[in-house]
């Protein structure tokens, strides 16, 4: 075994750029700024995480597709490229909208935490190994744990974080059982390497049971029903910026990981997506996980309890993708995760300022938003639209898509296309509840004594720069979708 | 120069955006902005032409799988000259309006809807594939709605911008499903790629004429254009007589390729019909306006049956005499272009000095009062009619030569419409600047600033200039080569000899005249041309108030017990009913959380074992 030593480090050179950039963080927040109050500390720490993850994204492009490094262990194809490169984008809009709030107390190991999560993202975007799919994944998952609880002031952020963790541990441990099973009935981690010897050895009873368990994991990851059971919690408790991270970066990795284990990249064939009884296993998740977040939806009156079913919602129609993609290429998916990523977190964004300033708990705390700051209504307008799926904006070109690529092998012939089917209803319900929180920003009039809301500018930056992304790629899909 | 296409594309965009955003309230500034970015797109659209050299470029907007739409820019001669009539007359039209709209509250309003028509209307010359065209084509509609719509708070405005809307929806339907049909059987709406390679087929062309019978009001579907006549008069010179309606012979010109003889003949009859039916209903009118507005109509019957006659001899000849279909219709559309806006913005400028009368009868003796309107609308008048020497006499030559040698009823037809023509024209003439005054309004009638006379100058110079090809030089000889030419003076002389009838019989008729003359002495041909005239709507009236609104009572009965009641109401209780469950079982408490967590994972692997 010889490894290029020289191509790794040249592979790694985004994720190592983060990581000095956190020790950098950690230092600069000793020494230099140690005197300095919260929310300067915050902004310097910001800037130069920033700063750090713009130039990632510009080595993870430069680099391009290098094909397996390490002997496979890393493929770093052109899914992975894209995968990295959002991530990185999407963390940018996280470090954007968490600019500006004071209330967090610790602001430096905020900034490096979430750095740390993104370098986990990257990883699960090109891992090819169990072993390293394990690694990257807890390594996205602790940094995400403790976002999630990172709001010492309040109490349910600590619920949050707590409930999270617990239940995140649960689900790891099935992961980690279905990945042993795994490696004990074909004998390697390799991901390619396993799917030869289960083309030879054929179908074992045992497999279907790995198969679950991983399902359960990723499913769990993915807050698919019925194990998001997490989210609602996580999503209400948790620092907005954590929140829209869970919901953005971290889904997309996932669902890039999910869909490599599966379907393995394009060069190397079918993987255990060939296994049988895993798409109707898939199937199950994502019906059942519309059919809830739909739903249940409709009877929140908290807004982020409600984007937290919205995201149970399009992880079913995401599940959709990631059986459409066996045939179609992860375009599609990818399209609608980067998209539904930036509208939710942009979303989240929007509430971040507001909590900032008297808090937006409630639904009817967003009245009268229209007078109080039209940027954030505006924002807010082309974030809610976008995943309700509305044209021209890009959750409808990610909507349509998904669909159009799970009906279009076998039309209705298949579960899969009435599966679409079902999720095109559904889609409707969802234009439902979404409109309820466009009816009482934009149509309500404000409580009295509401005050105008006053934005920071590095948030309404970003706010806009979202919102502008969102409508260029509703409007130039193939900006995105040419990629593969 | 692909610089400067996508810059004379996108400067009325801006300019939209910025009078949405920032100006609605700046009437003034509104209006500057707008001018402005009109002086600057007749300025490229000149410099585009002269450079001349067609070109195209595209990049891909969309693709799913292997079906593709692409936004793109194909310049070719008869772009330049659609631009250029498009820069020119929008130039007049927006100086015309500073005067015009100089006292309206909603000046921003105006002026920005004038942007974005610019804008739709340039997309529409500019597109290089049926898609985008369609995509601009539906964008002038709106644009046109709302222009139409200006003084909302009236009720006939507003009825008349919805009747336009609607009307064109119907004609668009049959262009969408010709799109779709192009799509289908040859595997590209590129218009570049279709001439090279195309399916024959005759329901492609005919649906895609669906579109401009809409847009360019053939029959049946001309009755929104006398009614948009309702929206400020330099809108009705813009929109609805020189570019707009125009559009759709200029779409026809870009797929004439796609034409087969059988379709050609169904467009020339269409063509013929409406100018006939046109001018019949013109004679009628009593309101300046929609005098201009059935000879629009009637113009453009012209131009349709101009196309359609190139037809004919396809059979025998093949492509080169179809396009002497387009050199004709287009010519007539430039020459139609200049005095059509001219008269137009001349009726523009007797409505505001008459303190906005609009009835020809309550007019009269404006020779003296608004001289110079007297003179410039009196040279639009010469050369709608076909006077010798103006531009309309050139391009009506050329369809009357195409339809002498092809179709002698057509010819037959087309020449009785001379006569009506130079007949209702000379009555309009006469009744508005002739005589007397015969009311208080038109007594006191004064001329407009210079920013209402300048534009009708540069419109009556161009009017006469217009049919002068060669003065032209090698501009749009694209075009221009196409038109037929005739030998000797047969049709000059049958032409004028038509024209000089129905030049004579209404100066007889309506010399002496207070009231309508003709009303008078033979009230049965007048009835049973008002009749006529009023037949299309009564007719769909009759089909809406008795056909569609009894459908759509059932339907609405249907869905108020079906789908409202039982499906909608009854899903929404159910989800609701759902939904409350949902979060009933989210007690927050991890216990039960994680029970739920192993009873999913039960489940799942009672499914994958097949146990249900």
């Amino acid at each position: 075994m010889n490894i290029d030593y020289s191509l790794f480090f040249r592979a790694m050179q985004p994720e190592s750029l983060l990581i000095e950039a956190a020790l950098a963080i950690i230092i600069l927040d000793l020494t230099v700024m140690r005197r300095k109050d919260l929310s300067a500390r915050l902004n310097v720490a910001s800037l130069v995480g920033a700063l750090a993850v713009a130039l990632a994204a510009v080595l993870a492009l430069r680099n391009g597709a290098m094909g397996e490094i390490l002997n496979g262990v890393l493929n770093l194809d052109t899914l992975a490229v894209a995968t990295r490169v959002g991530v990185l984008g999407l963390t940018l809009l996280v470090l954007g909208i968490g600019t500006g709030g004071a209330r967090i107390r610790n602001p430096a190991e905020y900034v490096v935490i979430v750095l740390c999560a993104a370098v986990g993202f990257m990883l699960m975007a090109s891992a090819q190994q169990l072993l390293l799919v394990f690694l990257a994944l807890e390594l996205a998952s602790l940094s995400l744990y403790v976002l999630a609880g990172f709001d010492k002031s309040r109490p349910e952020s600590a619920e949050a974080g707590l409930k999270y963790f617990l239940f995140g541990g649960m689900a790891a441990a099935f992961l980690l059982f279905g990945f042993s099973l795994l490696y004990g009935l074909t004998g390697t981690l390799d991901l390619p390497g396993m799917s030869v010897v289960m083309a030879a050895t054929g179908f074992h009873p045992m497999l279907a049971v790995a198969m679950v368990m991983i399902l359960v994991g990723f499913g769990y990851k993915a807050a698919a029903a019925p194990f998001h059971l997490w989210a609602p919690d996580a999503y209400q408790g948790a620092p907005a910026p954590a929140a829209a991270f869970i919901a953005s970066a971290s889904k997309l990795a996932g669902f890039v990981l999910f869909t490599r284990l599966l379907w393995g990249s394009a060069s190397q064939g079918q993987m255990l997506g060939a296994t049988p009884g895993w798409v109707p296993v898939v199937w199950l998740l994502a019906g059942a996980s519309m059919l809830v977040g739909n739903l249940a939806a409709l009877a929140q009156s908290n807004v982020r309890r409600l984007l937290a079913y919205s995201a149970i919602a399009h992880a079913g129609a995401l599940l959709l993708g990631v059986i459409a993609s066996g045939r179609s290429g992860p375009g599609p998916l990818f399209f609608y995760l980067t998209t539904y990523g930036i509208a939710t977190a942009g979303a989240f964004g929007v509430f971040h300022v507001l909590e900032n300033q008297g808090g937006a708990q409630k639904l009817k705390d967003l009245a009268g938003l229209h007078r109080r700051s039209p940027l954030l209504a505006g924002c807010l307008m082309v974030f809610i639209l976008s995943l309700a799926g509305v044209p021209p904006l890009s959750g409808f070109f990610g909507k349509f898509a998904v669909f159009a690529a799970a009906l279009s092998p076998a039309g209705l012939g298949s579960p899969t296309g009435w599966l679409a089917v079902f999720a095109i209803a559904m889609s409707a319900v969802g234009l439902y509840y979404y409109l309820l929180i466009l009816k009482e920003a934009l149509v309500r009039p404000a409580a009295a004594g509401a005050t105008a809301v006053k934005v920071p500018a590095a948030a309404a930056l970003t706010l806009v720069a979202a919102a502008g992304l969102t409508l260029i790629f509703g409007m130039f899909p193939s900006l995105l979708l040419r990629w593969f | 120069m692909l610089q400067h296409a996508i810059l004379v594309l996108l400067l009325p965009l801006a300019s939209a955006a910025i009078i949405a955003l920032f100006l609605r309230r700046a009437g003034g500034a509104a209006a500057g902005l707008a001018t402005a970015v009109a002086a600057a797109i007749a300025a490229i659209a000149i410099i585009l032409a002269i450079h001349g050299e067609p070109f195209s470029a595209s990049m891909e907007w969309l693709r799913l799988g292997d079906f593709s739409l692409s936004l793109g820019i194909k310049f070719d001669d008869l772009a330049a000259l659609m631009l250029c009539i498009v820069g020119i007359v929008g130039l007049c039209v927006h100086v015309f309006s500073l005067g015009y709209m100089h006292d309206d509250p909603c000046r921003g309003r105006y002026f920005g809807g004038l942007s974005i028509f610019m804008f739709s209307m340039i997309g529409i010359v500019l597109a290089d594939n049926l898609f985008m065209m369609f995509i601009f084509w539906e964008l002038v509609g709106f644009s046109s709605y709302t222009l139409i719509n200006h003084f909302h708070e009236k009720q006939s405005a507003a009825d008349a911008a919805k009747k336009a809307f609607i009307v064109n929806r119907v004609g668009d339907f049959g262009f969408l499903l010709g799109i779709v049909a192009c799509y289908w059987l040859n595997g590209t709406v590129n218009l570049t790629e279709l001439g090279d390679k195309h399916v024959f087929s005759t329901m492609i062309p005919l649906l895609l004429f669906c579109g401009a019978v809409g847009k360019s009001a053939q029959l049946p579907l001309h009755v929104w254009l006398p009614d948009a006549m309702e929206g400020p008069t330099p809108v009705s010179a813009l929109i609805h007589a020189a570019t707009m309606v125009a559009a759709g012979i200029y779409m026809l010109c870009r797929i004439n390729v796609l034409m087969t003889p059988d379709a050609l003949t169904v467009i020339m009859w269409v063509g013929t019909a409406t100018a006939l039916y046109a001018a019949l209903c013109a004679i009628t009118q009593r309101d300046i306006k929609k005098v201009l507005a059935y000879s629009t109509l009637s113009q453009l019957g012209y131009m349709v049956a101009a196309f359609g006659l190139g037809s004919t001899h396809a059979e025998e000849a093949g492509a080169a005499v179809l396009a002497a279909g387009v050199g004709a219709a287009m010519f007539h559309l430039t020459t139609h272009a200049f005095f059509k806006a001219l008269m137009f913005l001349g009726s523009g400028s007797v409505i505001h000095g008459c303190h906005h009368e609009q009835d020809i009868f309550k007019m009269g003796g404006l020779k003296a009062k608004m001289p110079l309107t007297f003179i410039t609308f009196t040279i639009g008048v010469l050369a709608i009619i076909g006077m010798p020497f103006l531009a309309g006499f050139f391009s009506k030559d050329a369809i009357l030569h195409l339809a002498l040698e092809n179709n002698h009823a057509v010819f037959a037809v087309l020449g009785f419409t001379v006569i009506l023509t130079a007949f209702y024209m000379v009555r309009l003439w006469i009744l508005v600047f002739l005589g007397t005054p015969r009311s208080e309004e038109s007594a006191h009638a004064h001329e407009g600033g210079w920013s209402m006379t300048l534009p009708l100058v540069l419109l009556a110079v161009l009017s006469v200039l217009a049919g002068y090809t060669s003065l032209y030089g090698h501009l749009f000889d694209g075009v221009w080569s196409l038109i037929p030419h005739e030998e000797g003076l047969l049709i000059p002389l049958i032409g004028d000899a038509l024209m000089l009838v129905g030049l004579t019989a209404a100066w007889v008729l309506y010399k002496p005249a207070a009231d309508d003359a003709l009303a008078q002495k033979s009230p049965g041909l007048f009835g049973a041309l008002g009749a006529l005239k009023a037949s299309f709507d009564k007719l769909y009236d009759y089909y809406v108030a008795k056909v569609q609104q009894r459908f759509a009572m059932l339907l609405n009965f249907l869905e108020q017990v079906i789908l409202s009641g039982l499906i909608v109401r009854g899903g929404a209780g159910l989800a609701g009913l759902f939904g409350l469950g949902a979060r009933a079982a989210h007690v927050g408490s991890l216990h039960a959380y994680v029970y739920w967590f192993l009873a999913g994972v039960a489940l799942l692997w009672a499914y994958a074992a097949g146990v249900f």
